[in-house]
């Protein structure tokens, strides 16, 4: 067995092997590095919060602008070790148009121009292309780690928190009848008229002006009404404290004056939850979806060296 | 305890009783059934929803936009647009959007639409490889293949590999022997505009929103002429792929073979209309004459071409379509509304591939007239389409049609991906676009679709304006004193959209038209005036056209003051006309359309001007980016509209 063991090549790989470890535990390989900013980044961020917001930002905003890029420059670097600039059709697009740009393409297809490019280093100082590989990078993270399922429970807890964001507007059935504006004289008197002699809606409409969109509205929420007469029509009809089964007007509106029968009417209420769990669940998906990006640039960080 | 019943002994008097009720039963159902037919038409869905329960005969008026570009769109991602199409739907249903730039994952500019849409279909490019998407989705098959495992994890070997493989000329081994799978790989993201159009689906009976499963198929003519069309399907069922331009050998007629395989020929209930959009940049390739092989359109061209185009989307980002001006060739002013200054896209960039604007080029009116011709020449109608306004935003914003602010196209122009430009927000031959008008019963896919079939559609360049047409040789003259404008319309005529025929004499062409009531905030402004066009072929075959102001006042005094954007002077908040043709010709191919027009107000680029205090004739006031405030090509003022679909006149 021993005798075995006794050959000089395996010594010599045993050694060998040794020795690389050995080199590496004395000498590691340092990790990646992201930055930092040159002078000229910075100042550009800092010219970009201005231009954006008509003041210089704050030394912590300052500090998290430049965290963010650095985090950006690290998917960049990321997506170009994956060599990802040579597989997307997007990058591919942009750097033949820079090829014409530079006006170096003629006679030249649009693989020879591609490939110029690429041996021109061209993608290595293109924002669109960087900006590309980023959202390639980030789609990698999340399909390395999914998201979070949304659950029941996490859907309820949102309904919850929610309640006074998903009111369900309040509900008018009206009919009407329309004076135009050459009209609006009349109508305080036709309304007395119609009241006195207790006239239903439809029987009273042969006093109204033509109105386009019709003379009946069934259920309308506010912003449906406000669709076929205005928003003042809403805010007026509100104000006049209609009741059901009665008689308001004159209702002022974009178009003229309005005698409005009140059918019925349902008062806002808070929503049910079959009603919008779907946009509960939605809404949840997405910030599941940003939280896991969030962890996954993260983790990557940790294999990076960041200098500030 | 067993029932008396079936014990009992029939009777004499049982039986009568009997015969009576039945008799009784059959004479109410008799007379109900057309009470029912009348109030609640059975509604034949071609899917699974609950019928809407604001359903109306008499057609109601929908606002959507069929045209919305987001993430996925390599044009709306090269300027940093992050919208899903989740969000575009969203956005069009009343949420907020952030928008670039962006700062720490932080959107600086944020939009609202003050009145949400109605409708809208997310409209990406089809135009997408698949690789990337193999190698990256988990889910893909080909995920785990050598070739992605190297992708992903030995990028070096991958290098070699890939290399070496298209040095030869071959796709990936990931694709499969004939590139198969990486075709099926673009299918994520079209599996995720579905998706989200699912989720933004109302099936509920409250019907408050529906989308469009859609996408653009981008295509170009040698000389790159536009050729752009949105293909929007009737429902979920849908080809398990895009066909884009690349699939389709580059040509429309192949995409309408391959759309009859696809979808209309397939088993289910597949359906899909498909809409060219800025044939003004088509250099006249969008609406061309003759088949790819050069010989002339024969009928059956000409019939799966109106089968298939039955709208045109007239108005957008890029400029209007309906008609052409210049002086000194054409007398229609109201046409120099948003005309772009270049006959194709590319001389946007490279002004020597492009020259100024013809009326040949693609201008709705000249087209329509062509379509007469080939009635004329070969028995049908090839350019039949209604029309349609969208935006077609790279921003994800469906629906931003507001002159202020306009947040900028996204897509080309001025990009606003590292800072708000400074000035004018985008370049200034751009606009806000327009919005999409559809009549139909209620806001489910199946109504709007068959609405958009039969062409009861109209376009505006913003405003809900609200416009109706009707024709017919039967329609009352003075029903727009009447109180049932519409139900006499669809009862003695057609509506916009619709065909007559063979008349002894002019057709009464009423038309009515409301001014859009705004918000409390932004205010619609009065209507100036109503018109209808005329287009005709005579037996020369030589086109003519006539604006007939038939309504409202051209000379009513309205205008804006360019200073405050103020807009001062009288106008109307409805007009209404029942109008007939004094060269009215029965033996002659025609097409009439009406339009209805605002007072002047200010254009989104002159809202800037006015804002920052720009003062031509003080070149202090210029700041940096609002230069084109100044250019002779400026056009401070536009006077807003509403373009409804044609009705034709076949002898």
């Amino acid at each position: 067995m021993f005798a075995r063991l006794n050959r000089p090549w395996l010594h010599f790989l045993l050694i060998g092997t040794a020795l690389f470890y050995l080199q590496r535990w004395l000498d590691p390989v340092p990790p990646p590095s992201v930055g930092p900013l040159a002078d000229s980044q910075v100042e550009s961020l800092r010219r970009q919060w201005f231009t954006t917001t008509g003041q210089m930002p704050a030394p912590d905003q300052l500090e998290a602008m430049v965290a963010a890029e650095l985090d950006r420059e690290m998917l960049f670097q990321e997506a170009l070790v994956l060599e990802l600039h040579r597989y997307d059709e997007v990058v591919r697009q942009r750097l033949v148009r820079n090829m014409h740009f530079l006006r170096l393409a003629e006679g030249r297809s649009e693989e020879e121009l591609y490939r110029e490019a690429l041996r021109m280093e061209l993608h290595l100082g293109d924002e669109v292309v960087k900006r590309r590989l980023i959202q390639i990078m980030e789609q990698i993270l999340l399909a390395r780690q999914a998201p979070v399922a949304v659950d029941e429970q996490a859907i309820s807890e949102a309904f919850g928190q929610r309640r006074q964001e998903l009111m369900r507007p309040p509900r008018y059935s009206i009919e009407q009848v329309f004076l135009s504006r050459e009209r609006a004289a009349e109508a305080e008197l036709l309304l007395q008229q119609i009241e006195a002699q207790d006239l239903s809606a439809e029987a009273a409409r042969q006093f109204s002006s033509p109105f386009l969109p019709g003379y009946r509205f069934a259920a309308q929420s506010p912003a449906q009404l406000a669709r076929n007469f205005g928003a003042a029509f809403v805010l007026n009809l509100e104000a006049a404290a209609p009741r059901p089964q009665t008689w308001v007007g004159p209702i002022e509106s974009t178009y003229g004056s309005h005698l409005v029968w009140i059918d019925a009417m349902e008062a806002a209420r808070e929503a049910r939850l079959e009603e919008v769990s779907d946009q509960l669940r939605r809404d949840l998906e997405l910030q599941y979806k940003r939280e896991a990006l969030r962890e996954a640039v993260a983790e990557l960080r940790q294999r990076y060296e960041v200098i500030l | 305890m067993t029932t008396s019943c079936s014990r009992r002994p029939h009777s004499r008097l049982a039986l009568a009783t009997g015969f009576f009720l039945a008799l009784l039963l059959a004479v109410l159902l008799a007379s109900s059934l057309p009470v029912f037919a009348q109030d609640s038409p059975p509604r034949d869905y071609s899917e699974t929803r609950q019928p809407c329960a604001d359903h109306d005969p008499l057609r109601q008026l929908y606002w959507g936009d069929l045209h919305v570009h987001t993430r996925y769109s390599l044009d709306a991602s090269t300027q940093d647009t992050r919208t899903t199409p989740t969000q575009a739907y969203d956005f069009a249903r009343g949420a907020t959007l952030g928008i670039q730039p962006w700062r720490e994952g932080v959107p600086v500019r944020s939009m609202q639409l003050q009145r949400p849409l109605d409708f809208a279909a997310v409209t990406d490019h089809a135009e997408l490889l698949g690789e990337v998407e193999i190698c990256t989705n988990p889910a893909m098959a080909g995920h785990d293949s050598f070739y992605c495992r190297a992708y992903r994890w030995w990028p070096r070997l991958s290098f070699f590999m890939f290399n070496t493989s298209a040095a030869m000329g071959n796709r990936l081994g990931l694709c499969g022997d004939d590139g198969e799978l990486c075709r099926q790989a673009a299918a994520g993201p079209w599996a995720e505009m579905q998706a989200s159009a699912e989720q933004a689906y109302d099936r509920s009976a409250d019907c408050q929103f529906t989308s469009f499963v859609a996408y653009e198929w981008t295509g170009a003519s040698e000389n790159l002429g536009n050729t752009h069309r949105n293909v929007v399907f009737r429902n979920a069922e849908v080809p398990a792929l895009p066909i884009s331009f690349i699939d389709s050998n580059k040509l429309a007629p192949t995409l309408y073979q391959q759309l009859d395989e696809a979808c209309i020929e397939a088993d289910g209930r597949c359906d899909v209309i498909v809409i060219p959009h800025n044939s003004n940049l088509s250099d006249g390739y969008m609406f061309q004459l003759r088949r790819p092989d050069g010989s002339p359109l024969e009928r059956e061209d000409a019939d799966t071409r109106r089968r298939f185009e039955t709208l045109v989307e007239l108005l957008q980002h890029k400029g209007a379509s309906e008609c052409f001006y210049a002086a000194g060739v054409s007398e229609d002013e109201l046409c120099a509304f948003e005309q772009l200054p270049y006959d194709k896209f590319s001389g946007k960039f490279q002004s020597w591939s492009s020259e100024p604007p013809q009326p040949e080029d693609g201008f709705m009116r000249e087209v329509l007239r062509d379509g007469l011709r080939q009635q004329q020449a070969i028995g049908s109608n090839p350019f039949q389409p209604g029309f349609i306004g969208s935006t077609d935003t790279h921003l994800g914003a469906a629906g931003a049609v507001s002159e202020k602010p306009f947040y900028g196209h996204g897509g080309a122009g001025v990009p606003a991906d590292e800072e708000v430009p400074p000035g004018l927000v985008d370049d200034p031959e751009f606009n806000p676009g327009g919005l999409a008008a559809v009549w139909a019963s209620e806001n489910s896919r199946d109504a709007l679709f068959d609405a958009m079939r039969r062409r009861e559609t109209y376009a505006t360049s913003g405003p809900r304006i609200e416009l109706r047409l009707f024709a017919g040789a039967d329609i009352n003259p003075g029903v727009c004193g009447d109180l049932d404008f519409v139900a006499q319309g669809y009862r003695d005529g057609v509506p916009m959209g619709g065909e007559l025929q063979a008349l002894a004499s002019a057709p009464n062409i009423a038309v009515t038209a409301r001014r859009d009531p705004g918000t409390l905030a932004q205010p619609g402004l009065p209507l100036q005036r109503l018109q209808i066009i005329k287009g005709w072929v005579d037996a020369e075959g030589k086109g003519h056209e006539r604006v007939y102001d038939v309504a409202g006042d051209a000379d009513n005094g309205a205008s804006v003051d360019l200073q405050s954007c103020q807009p001062r002077g009288p106008g109307f908040d409805q007009l209404c006309s029942v109008w007939q043709d004094p060269e009215f010709k029965a033996g002659q191919l025609a097409y009439y359309y009406a339009r209805a027009v605002e007072n002047p107000s200010c254009r989104w680029s002159q809202h800037i001007c006015a804002a920052r205090g720009v003062d031509c004739a003080r070149p202090a006031t210029i700041d940096e980016g609002l230069e084109g405030c100044c250019a002779a090509e400026h056009r401070p003022q536009i006077q807003e509209r509403a373009v409804s679909s044609p009705i034709w006149y076949r002898p």
